[in-house]
Protein backbone atom coordinates (compact mmCIF):
# COMPACT_ATOMS: atom_id res chain seq x y z
CA UNK A 1 0.00 0.00 0.00
CA UNK A 2 1.44 3.29 -0.74
CA UNK A 3 2.13 5.70 1.47
CA UNK A 4 1.28 9.59 1.08
CA UNK A 5 5.13 10.24 1.39
CA UNK A 6 5.27 8.58 -1.66
CA UNK A 7 3.66 11.55 -3.38
CA UNK A 8 5.72 14.33 -4.83
CA UNK A 9 5.36 17.43 -2.94
CA UNK A 10 5.16 19.55 -5.98
CA UNK A 11 7.07 22.80 -6.22
CA UNK A 12 7.73 23.62 -2.06
CA UNK A 13 10.26 20.91 -1.00
CA UNK A 14 8.15 20.36 1.71
CA UNK A 15 7.00 16.69 3.11
CA UNK A 16 3.44 17.10 4.38
CA UNK A 17 3.37 16.22 8.13
CA UNK A 18 0.29 14.29 7.96
CA UNK A 19 2.18 11.33 6.01
CA UNK A 20 1.23 7.97 7.27
CA UNK A 21 3.52 5.43 7.97
CA UNK A 22 3.17 2.19 6.92
CA UNK A 23 3.60 -1.02 9.17
CA UNK A 24 5.23 -3.92 6.73
CA UNK A 25 4.25 -6.91 6.02
CA UNK A 26 0.47 -6.19 6.42
CA UNK A 27 -0.79 -6.10 2.65
CA UNK A 28 -4.06 -4.10 2.15
CA UNK A 29 -6.24 -6.78 -0.31
CA UNK A 30 -8.87 -5.48 -2.47
CA UNK A 31 -10.53 -8.07 -3.99
CA UNK A 32 -12.51 -6.17 -6.77
CA UNK A 33 -12.40 -2.67 -7.59
CA UNK A 34 -15.20 -2.31 -5.93
CA UNK A 35 -16.57 -3.41 -2.76
CA UNK A 36 -13.04 -3.88 -1.06
CA UNK A 37 -12.24 -6.97 0.73
CA UNK A 38 -9.92 -6.78 3.63
CA UNK A 39 -8.50 -10.01 4.26
CA UNK A 40 -8.51 -10.33 8.32
CA UNK A 41 -5.98 -9.83 10.65
CA UNK A 42 -5.21 -13.20 12.79
CA UNK A 43 -6.43 -12.80 15.98
CA UNK A 44 -3.57 -12.66 18.62
CA UNK A 45 -3.91 -15.02 21.30
CA UNK A 46 -4.58 -13.54 24.69
CA UNK A 47 -2.13 -14.79 27.16
CA UNK A 48 -1.02 -14.46 30.93
CA UNK A 49 2.59 -12.83 31.02
CA UNK A 50 4.57 -13.16 33.36
CA UNK A 51 6.11 -10.70 36.38
CA UNK A 52 8.61 -8.96 33.80
CA UNK A 53 6.59 -6.17 33.38
CA UNK A 54 5.92 -5.63 37.22
CA UNK A 55 8.55 -3.09 37.84
CA UNK A 56 7.41 -0.93 35.51
CA UNK A 57 3.65 -1.21 36.55
CA UNK A 58 4.99 -0.46 40.21
CA UNK A 59 7.10 3.16 39.16
CA UNK A 60 3.58 4.26 37.23
CA UNK A 61 1.62 3.55 40.12
CA UNK A 62 3.69 5.08 42.30
CA UNK A 63 3.74 8.11 40.32
CA UNK A 64 0.17 8.16 40.22
CA UNK A 65 -0.01 7.72 43.78
CA UNK A 66 2.54 11.02 44.20
CA UNK A 67 -0.32 12.75 41.64
CA UNK A 68 2.98 13.62 39.61
CA UNK A 69 3.55 11.86 36.21
CA UNK A 70 6.85 13.28 35.51
CA UNK A 71 9.50 11.41 33.48
CA UNK A 72 11.99 11.16 36.63
CA UNK A 73 11.10 7.44 37.22
CA UNK A 74 9.48 6.68 34.57
CA UNK A 75 11.38 7.56 31.67
CA UNK A 76 14.77 6.22 30.82
CA UNK A 77 15.88 7.07 26.97
CA UNK A 78 18.84 5.60 25.97
CA UNK A 79 20.94 8.39 24.08
CA UNK A 80 21.03 8.16 20.43
CA UNK A 81 22.14 10.00 17.34
CA UNK A 82 22.85 12.67 17.10
CA UNK A 83 21.99 14.27 20.80
CA UNK A 84 19.45 13.24 23.64
CA UNK A 85 17.43 16.84 23.33
CA UNK A 86 17.21 16.04 19.49
CA UNK A 87 15.81 12.50 20.22
CA UNK A 88 13.44 13.77 22.70
CA UNK A 89 12.53 16.52 20.57
CA UNK A 90 11.94 13.91 17.94
CA UNK A 91 9.61 11.31 19.78
CA UNK A 92 7.43 14.77 20.78
CA UNK A 93 7.21 15.93 17.78
CA UNK A 94 6.25 12.54 16.36
CA UNK A 95 3.99 11.78 19.01
CA UNK A 96 2.11 15.38 18.74
CA UNK A 97 1.70 14.81 15.01
CA UNK A 98 0.56 11.35 15.74
CA UNK A 99 -2.30 12.84 17.98
CA UNK A 100 -3.14 15.11 15.26
CA UNK A 101 -4.47 12.66 13.18
CA UNK A 102 -6.56 11.48 15.28
CA UNK A 103 -7.60 14.37 17.10
CA UNK A 104 -11.38 14.55 15.26
CA UNK A 105 -11.77 11.32 17.98
CA UNK A 106 -10.36 12.04 20.84
CA UNK A 107 -12.82 13.11 23.74
CA UNK A 108 -12.36 17.08 24.38
CA UNK A 109 -9.98 18.31 26.28
CA UNK A 110 -7.55 14.70 25.61
CA UNK A 111 -5.58 16.80 23.26
CA UNK A 112 -4.52 18.99 25.32
CA UNK A 113 -3.91 16.89 28.39
CA UNK A 114 -1.89 14.44 26.19
CA UNK A 115 0.27 17.30 25.28
CA UNK A 116 0.90 18.91 28.71
CA UNK A 117 1.88 14.92 29.32
CA UNK A 118 4.19 14.52 26.77
CA UNK A 119 5.42 17.93 27.45
CA UNK A 120 6.42 16.65 31.36
CA UNK A 121 7.52 12.97 29.95
CA UNK A 122 9.63 13.94 27.69
CA UNK A 123 11.79 16.47 29.29
CA UNK A 124 15.21 16.64 29.35
CA UNK A 125 15.99 18.22 32.36
CA UNK A 126 14.04 14.97 33.77
CA UNK A 127 15.68 12.38 31.50
CA UNK A 128 18.49 9.71 32.36
CA UNK A 129 20.37 9.19 29.30
CA UNK A 130 20.57 5.45 29.49
CA UNK A 131 16.70 4.27 28.85
CA UNK A 132 15.57 4.63 25.31
CA UNK A 133 13.02 7.36 23.79
CA UNK A 134 9.23 6.86 23.30
CA UNK A 135 9.24 4.67 20.24
CA UNK A 136 6.26 6.34 17.75
CA UNK A 137 4.94 2.87 17.07
CA UNK A 138 4.14 2.33 20.55
CA UNK A 139 2.40 5.39 21.00
CA UNK A 140 0.76 5.04 17.61
CA UNK A 141 -1.01 1.69 19.80
CA UNK A 142 -1.61 3.55 22.18
CA UNK A 143 -3.83 6.05 20.30
CA UNK A 144 -5.36 3.08 18.41
CA UNK A 145 -6.20 1.74 21.89
CA UNK A 146 -7.81 5.44 23.10
CA UNK A 147 -9.78 5.97 20.07
CA UNK A 148 -11.13 2.33 20.43
CA UNK A 149 -12.06 2.35 24.44
CA UNK A 150 -12.64 6.02 24.56
CA UNK A 151 -12.36 5.81 27.98
CA UNK A 152 -13.93 8.84 29.98
CA UNK A 153 -11.31 8.41 32.67
CA UNK A 154 -7.21 10.06 31.79
CA UNK A 155 -4.05 7.81 32.51
CA UNK A 156 -1.65 8.56 33.80
CA UNK A 157 1.22 7.95 31.05
CA UNK A 158 5.11 6.58 31.42
CA UNK A 159 7.77 4.41 29.22
CA UNK A 160 9.30 1.60 29.80
CA UNK A 161 13.09 0.81 29.23
CA UNK A 162 12.65 -0.18 25.93
CA UNK A 163 10.72 3.53 24.89
CA UNK A 164 6.72 1.55 25.20
CA UNK A 165 4.55 3.92 26.27
CA UNK A 166 2.83 3.00 29.68
CA UNK A 167 -0.78 3.92 30.79
CA UNK A 168 -1.91 3.41 34.44
CA UNK A 169 -5.39 4.11 35.70
CA UNK A 170 -6.53 3.30 39.57
CA UNK A 171 -10.57 3.27 40.56
CA UNK A 172 -11.87 5.14 43.45
CA UNK A 173 -11.44 1.58 45.01
CA UNK A 174 -7.89 0.83 44.72
CA UNK A 175 -8.58 -1.38 41.62
CA UNK A 176 -5.37 -0.75 39.41
CA UNK A 177 -4.74 -1.32 36.00
CA UNK A 178 -1.35 -0.84 33.53
CA UNK A 179 -0.94 -1.35 30.04
CA UNK A 180 1.87 -1.41 27.99
CA UNK A 181 1.87 -0.44 24.71
CA UNK A 182 4.20 -2.54 22.19
CA UNK A 183 4.75 -0.81 18.65
CA UNK A 184 3.53 -4.23 17.06
CA UNK A 185 0.40 -3.50 18.54
CA UNK A 186 0.62 -5.90 21.74
CA UNK A 187 -0.71 -4.61 24.86
CA UNK A 188 0.40 -5.68 27.76
CA UNK A 189 -1.96 -5.38 30.76
CA UNK A 190 -1.29 -6.09 34.56
CA UNK A 191 -3.79 -4.97 37.37
CA UNK A 192 -5.22 -5.39 40.66
CA UNK A 193 -8.98 -5.69 41.60
CA UNK A 194 -10.22 -5.72 44.78
CA UNK A 195 -12.81 -8.08 45.74
CA UNK A 196 -14.10 -8.65 49.44
CA UNK A 197 -11.19 -6.00 50.37
CA UNK A 198 -8.70 -8.96 49.16
CA UNK A 199 -6.50 -7.64 46.36
CA UNK A 200 -6.77 -9.85 43.09
CA UNK A 201 -3.99 -9.50 40.50
CA UNK A 202 -4.35 -10.08 36.90
CA UNK A 203 -2.23 -9.93 33.95
CA UNK A 204 -2.87 -10.76 30.22
CA UNK A 205 -1.00 -9.85 26.77
CA UNK A 206 -3.77 -9.16 23.71
CA UNK A 207 -3.56 -7.26 20.84
CA UNK A 208 -4.87 -3.41 20.56
CA UNK A 209 -7.78 -5.11 18.48
CA UNK A 210 -8.97 -7.54 21.52
CA UNK A 211 -8.04 -5.27 24.22
CA UNK A 212 -11.43 -3.75 24.71
CA UNK A 213 -12.52 -7.62 25.03
CA UNK A 214 -10.14 -8.00 27.68
CA UNK A 215 -11.06 -5.26 29.76
CA UNK A 216 -14.07 -6.26 29.52
CA UNK A 217 -13.06 -9.82 31.12
CA UNK A 218 -11.37 -7.90 33.91
CA UNK A 219 -14.51 -5.74 34.94
CA UNK A 220 -12.65 -2.84 34.20
CA UNK A 221 -14.09 -0.92 31.50
CA UNK A 222 -17.24 0.21 33.56
CA UNK A 223 -14.59 2.08 35.65
CA UNK A 224 -12.41 3.20 32.90
CA UNK A 225 -15.71 4.58 31.58
CA UNK A 226 -14.87 2.84 28.31
CA UNK A 227 -17.17 3.90 25.61
CA UNK B 1 -24.11 12.51 -11.07
CA UNK B 2 -23.13 15.00 -8.38
CA UNK B 3 -24.32 14.60 -5.30
CA UNK B 4 -22.32 18.14 -3.88
CA UNK B 5 -25.17 20.36 -2.02
CA UNK B 6 -26.21 23.90 -2.68
CA UNK B 7 -24.52 25.46 0.20
CA UNK B 8 -21.46 25.02 2.13
CA UNK B 9 -21.73 21.81 4.62
CA UNK B 10 -20.43 22.81 8.62
CA UNK B 11 -18.85 19.81 9.51
CA UNK B 12 -18.14 18.34 13.11
CA UNK B 13 -15.52 15.99 12.48
CA UNK B 14 -13.69 17.38 9.27
CA UNK B 15 -11.52 15.19 7.70
CA UNK B 16 -8.92 17.45 6.95
CA UNK B 17 -5.94 16.38 8.41
CA UNK B 18 -3.22 19.27 7.15
CA UNK B 19 -3.74 22.62 5.59
CA UNK B 20 -1.23 24.24 3.27
CA UNK B 21 -0.72 27.33 2.03
CA UNK B 22 2.38 27.88 -0.05
CA UNK B 23 3.96 30.63 -2.34
CA UNK B 24 6.67 30.56 -4.36
CA UNK B 25 8.18 33.66 -5.78
CA UNK B 26 10.16 34.24 -9.17
CA UNK B 27 13.60 34.87 -7.62
CA UNK B 28 15.40 33.41 -4.82
CA UNK B 29 16.61 35.68 -0.87
CA UNK B 30 20.14 35.18 0.12
CA UNK B 31 20.76 32.87 3.15
CA UNK B 32 21.22 35.99 5.49
CA UNK B 33 18.29 37.69 4.17
CA UNK B 34 16.18 34.30 4.85
CA UNK B 35 17.39 34.06 8.05
CA UNK B 36 16.84 37.47 9.59
CA UNK B 37 13.02 36.57 8.27
CA UNK B 38 13.16 33.18 10.09
CA UNK B 39 14.17 35.08 13.43
CA UNK B 40 10.95 37.49 12.74
CA UNK B 41 8.93 33.99 13.17
CA UNK B 42 10.64 33.42 16.63
CA UNK B 43 7.84 34.46 18.29
CA UNK B 44 4.72 32.40 17.34
CA UNK B 45 6.96 29.02 16.45
CA UNK B 46 9.33 28.75 18.87
CA UNK B 47 10.31 25.15 17.54
CA UNK B 48 13.15 25.24 14.97
CA UNK B 49 14.73 23.19 12.89
CA UNK B 50 17.06 24.00 9.61
CA UNK B 51 15.19 22.49 6.36
CA UNK B 52 17.81 21.65 3.66
CA UNK B 53 17.38 19.83 0.61
CA UNK B 54 20.28 18.64 -1.86
CA UNK B 55 19.59 18.80 -5.80
CA UNK B 56 21.81 17.29 -7.69
CA UNK B 57 21.67 17.19 -11.33
CA UNK B 58 23.30 15.07 -14.03
CA UNK B 59 24.32 15.91 -17.45
CA UNK B 60 24.87 12.80 -19.99
CA UNK B 61 25.84 13.05 -23.77
CA UNK B 62 24.35 10.79 -26.09
CA UNK B 63 27.45 7.98 -27.23
CA UNK B 64 26.95 4.96 -29.61
CA UNK B 65 24.64 3.35 -28.07
CA UNK B 66 23.56 4.94 -24.47
CA UNK B 67 23.40 8.01 -22.44
CA UNK B 68 27.57 9.08 -20.92
CA UNK B 69 27.41 10.89 -17.94
CA UNK B 70 29.60 13.98 -18.82
CA UNK B 71 28.92 15.80 -15.32
CA UNK B 72 27.11 16.20 -11.92
CA UNK B 73 26.10 19.31 -10.26
CA UNK B 74 25.10 19.21 -6.37
CA UNK B 75 23.10 22.12 -5.08
CA UNK B 76 22.33 22.17 -1.46
CA UNK B 77 19.48 24.60 -0.80
CA UNK B 78 19.16 25.64 2.62
CA UNK B 79 15.95 26.96 4.64
CA UNK B 80 14.04 26.96 7.98
CA UNK B 81 11.26 25.27 9.39
CA UNK B 82 9.80 26.58 12.37
CA UNK B 83 6.62 24.98 14.46
CA UNK B 84 4.42 25.75 17.70
CA UNK B 85 5.09 24.26 20.83
CA UNK B 86 2.03 22.24 19.78
CA UNK B 87 3.83 21.31 16.44
CA UNK B 88 0.34 21.22 14.45
CA UNK B 89 1.03 25.29 13.09
CA UNK B 90 4.75 25.02 10.52
CA UNK B 91 6.23 27.42 8.70
CA UNK B 92 8.57 26.85 6.21
CA UNK B 93 10.95 29.58 4.94
CA UNK B 94 12.82 28.77 1.48
CA UNK B 95 14.79 31.04 -0.42
CA UNK B 96 11.89 31.21 -2.90
CA UNK B 97 9.32 30.09 -1.24
CA UNK B 98 7.32 30.23 2.19
CA UNK B 99 4.47 27.49 3.36
CA UNK B 100 2.63 27.28 6.21
CA UNK B 101 1.11 24.30 7.26
CA UNK B 102 -1.92 23.57 9.93
CA UNK B 103 -2.30 19.93 11.31
CA UNK B 104 -5.63 18.71 12.91
CA UNK B 105 -8.29 19.29 14.56
CA UNK B 106 -8.94 22.05 11.47
CA UNK B 107 -10.12 25.15 13.18
CA UNK B 108 -11.17 26.60 10.05
CA UNK B 109 -10.78 28.85 6.88
CA UNK B 110 -10.84 31.82 9.24
CA UNK B 111 -8.01 30.79 11.26
CA UNK B 112 -6.10 29.77 8.67
CA UNK B 113 -6.55 33.23 6.42
CA UNK B 114 -5.92 35.12 9.63
CA UNK B 115 -2.50 33.20 10.36
CA UNK B 116 -1.97 33.76 7.02
CA UNK B 117 -2.29 37.46 6.71
CA UNK B 118 -0.18 37.56 10.13
CA UNK B 119 2.58 35.75 8.64
CA UNK B 120 2.13 37.05 5.19
CA UNK B 121 2.86 40.76 7.16
CA UNK B 122 5.89 39.35 9.29
CA UNK B 123 7.55 37.71 6.26
CA UNK B 124 7.26 40.48 3.85
CA UNK B 125 10.01 43.01 3.59
CA UNK B 126 12.10 44.88 1.09
CA UNK B 127 14.73 42.66 1.07
CA UNK B 128 12.83 39.09 0.68
CA UNK B 129 9.70 40.00 -0.77
CA UNK B 130 10.05 39.16 -4.68
CA UNK B 131 7.66 38.69 -7.38
CA UNK B 132 5.13 35.64 -6.96
CA UNK B 133 5.55 32.94 -9.61
CA UNK B 134 2.86 30.51 -7.52
CA UNK B 135 0.06 30.61 -5.11
CA UNK B 136 -0.98 27.22 -3.65
CA UNK B 137 -3.86 26.11 -1.58
CA UNK B 138 -3.58 22.42 -0.45
CA UNK B 139 -5.95 20.23 1.90
CA UNK B 140 -5.39 16.90 2.77
CA UNK B 141 -8.11 14.38 3.70
CA UNK B 142 -8.28 11.41 5.12
CA UNK B 143 -11.52 9.98 5.00
CA UNK B 144 -12.05 6.97 7.53
CA UNK B 145 -14.54 4.68 6.42
CA UNK B 146 -15.58 1.82 8.77
CA UNK B 147 -14.93 -1.74 8.20
CA UNK B 148 -17.41 -4.28 8.38
CA UNK B 149 -15.98 -7.44 8.59
CA UNK B 150 -13.56 -7.68 5.79
CA UNK B 151 -15.67 -5.05 3.45
CA UNK B 152 -15.07 -2.33 2.54
CA UNK B 153 -17.63 -0.15 0.47
CA UNK B 154 -16.04 2.57 -0.31
CA UNK B 155 -18.06 3.76 -3.32
CA UNK B 156 -20.81 4.47 -0.67
CA UNK B 157 -18.44 6.87 0.92
CA UNK B 158 -16.41 8.77 -2.40
CA UNK B 159 -16.92 9.24 -5.48
CA UNK B 160 -13.38 9.36 -6.84
CA UNK B 161 -11.68 5.46 -6.98
CA UNK B 162 -9.65 3.70 -9.83
CA UNK B 163 -12.02 1.35 -12.39
CA UNK B 164 -9.82 -1.52 -13.08
CA UNK B 165 -10.98 -4.45 -15.39
CA UNK B 166 -12.26 -7.59 -13.12
CA UNK B 167 -9.46 -10.20 -14.68
CA UNK B 168 -6.74 -8.00 -13.20
CA UNK B 169 -7.93 -9.69 -9.55
CA UNK B 170 -7.32 -8.27 -5.71
CA UNK B 171 -5.82 -4.77 -6.18
CA UNK B 172 -3.00 -4.50 -3.41
CA UNK B 173 -2.74 -0.66 -3.86
CA UNK B 174 -3.20 1.98 -5.97
CA UNK B 175 -2.64 5.44 -6.23
CA UNK B 176 -4.41 8.06 -8.44
CA UNK B 177 -3.58 11.68 -9.36
CA UNK B 178 -5.48 13.78 -11.64
CA UNK B 179 -4.74 17.05 -13.24
CA UNK B 180 -7.74 19.61 -13.79
CA UNK B 181 -7.91 23.21 -14.86
CA UNK B 182 -10.35 25.70 -12.76
CA UNK B 183 -11.58 28.29 -15.20
CA UNK B 184 -13.10 30.05 -12.97
CA UNK B 185 -10.25 31.35 -11.42
CA UNK B 186 -7.38 30.11 -14.28
CA UNK B 187 -6.04 27.83 -12.13
CA UNK B 188 -5.04 24.15 -12.04
CA UNK B 189 -6.22 21.38 -9.44
CA UNK B 190 -4.52 18.22 -8.48
CA UNK B 191 -6.46 15.72 -6.63
CA UNK B 192 -4.47 12.63 -5.79
CA UNK B 193 -6.20 9.39 -3.63
CA UNK B 194 -4.78 6.40 -1.77
CA UNK B 195 -5.68 4.15 0.91
CA UNK B 196 -3.31 4.52 3.86
CA UNK B 197 -3.17 2.91 7.18
CA UNK B 198 -5.58 3.71 9.21
CA UNK B 199 -4.62 5.50 13.04
CA UNK B 200 -7.85 3.44 14.37
CA UNK B 201 -9.41 0.22 14.44
CA UNK B 202 -11.67 -1.09 12.25
CA UNK B 203 -11.48 1.81 10.12
CA UNK B 204 -9.66 1.36 5.96
CA UNK B 205 -8.46 5.36 5.01
CA UNK B 206 -8.21 6.67 2.46
CA UNK B 207 -6.18 10.27 1.40
CA UNK B 208 -7.98 12.52 -0.90
CA UNK B 209 -5.59 14.89 -1.13
CA UNK B 210 -6.67 18.38 -3.27
CA UNK B 211 -3.86 20.61 -4.11
CA UNK B 212 -5.10 23.63 -6.09
CA UNK B 213 -2.91 26.11 -7.76
CA UNK B 214 -2.37 29.11 -10.29
CA UNK B 215 0.77 30.15 -11.84
CA UNK B 216 -0.08 32.55 -13.97
CA UNK B 217 -1.79 35.74 -13.62
CA UNK B 218 -0.91 35.75 -10.59
CA UNK B 219 -1.57 38.53 -7.63
CA UNK B 220 0.05 41.72 -7.61
CA UNK B 221 -0.83 43.13 -3.83
CA UNK B 222 -2.05 42.02 -0.53
CA UNK B 223 -5.70 42.30 -1.10
CA UNK B 224 -5.03 40.04 -4.28
CA UNK B 225 -3.26 37.46 -2.88
CA UNK B 226 -6.44 37.28 0.05
CA UNK B 227 -8.81 37.31 -2.90
CA UNK B 228 -7.35 34.43 -4.60
CA UNK B 229 -6.91 32.33 -2.08
CA UNK B 230 -10.44 32.86 -0.49
CA UNK B 231 -11.26 32.15 -4.88
CA UNK B 232 -9.17 29.04 -4.31
CA UNK B 233 -10.34 27.98 -0.95
CA UNK B 234 -14.53 27.95 -3.00
CA UNK B 235 -13.25 25.98 -5.85
CA UNK B 236 -11.21 23.66 -3.05
CA UNK B 237 -14.48 22.99 -1.44
CA UNK B 238 -16.54 22.31 -4.60
CA UNK B 239 -14.20 19.38 -5.43
CA UNK B 240 -14.05 17.91 -2.16
CA UNK B 241 -17.58 18.07 -2.40
CA UNK B 242 -18.06 16.89 -5.44
CA UNK B 243 -15.21 13.83 -4.01
CA UNK B 244 -17.75 12.43 -1.72
CA UNK B 245 -21.11 11.43 -1.31
CA UNK B 246 -24.11 12.19 0.51
CA UNK B 247 -23.36 9.27 3.21
CA UNK B 248 -20.06 10.34 3.95
CA UNK B 249 -21.08 13.82 5.07
CA UNK B 250 -23.79 12.14 7.22
CA UNK B 251 -21.90 8.71 8.70
CA UNK B 252 -18.42 10.07 8.88
CA UNK B 253 -18.09 13.85 8.69
CA UNK B 254 -20.96 14.31 11.03
CA UNK B 255 -22.58 16.93 8.90
CA UNK B 256 -24.33 19.76 11.26
CA UNK B 257 -26.40 21.85 8.69
CA UNK B 258 -30.31 22.49 9.54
Amino acid sequence: MPTLETIATRALMYQPSSAVAQPAGQPFWINKPAPWRLEPLAPSQTSMIGLESAAAYNRVLSTMRNQTYSSSDLLRPKASQPTLDEALFDAKASAKILISHVSMYLRQGWRDKLFYQLDNLLDPEEWDPDDKPLQKRSFDTFLKAICDLMPTARPGLGVSHSGNLIAAWRSGNSDRISLEFAPDGRVKVIGTRFIDQEPVPFSAQANVGNLKQALIQFNCSTWLGCA
Amino acid sequence: MSTAPHTQPIYLRPPIIEAIIGINFADAVKESILATADRRFAKHYPVHKENSHVNVVITANAGANALVPSGMQEQRITGHKRMSDSMDEIVVLMPNAILLSHLAPYKGWDHILERMKRDWAMYKRPGTYRPIARVGLRYINRVDIVVTGNLVEHELYLNLYPRVPDELGPIVAYMMQTTFHLEKINAQATITTTPVESPTLGHASFIVDIDVYKTADLPMNDKGLMELLQNMRSEKNRIFEACITQRARQEIFDHANP
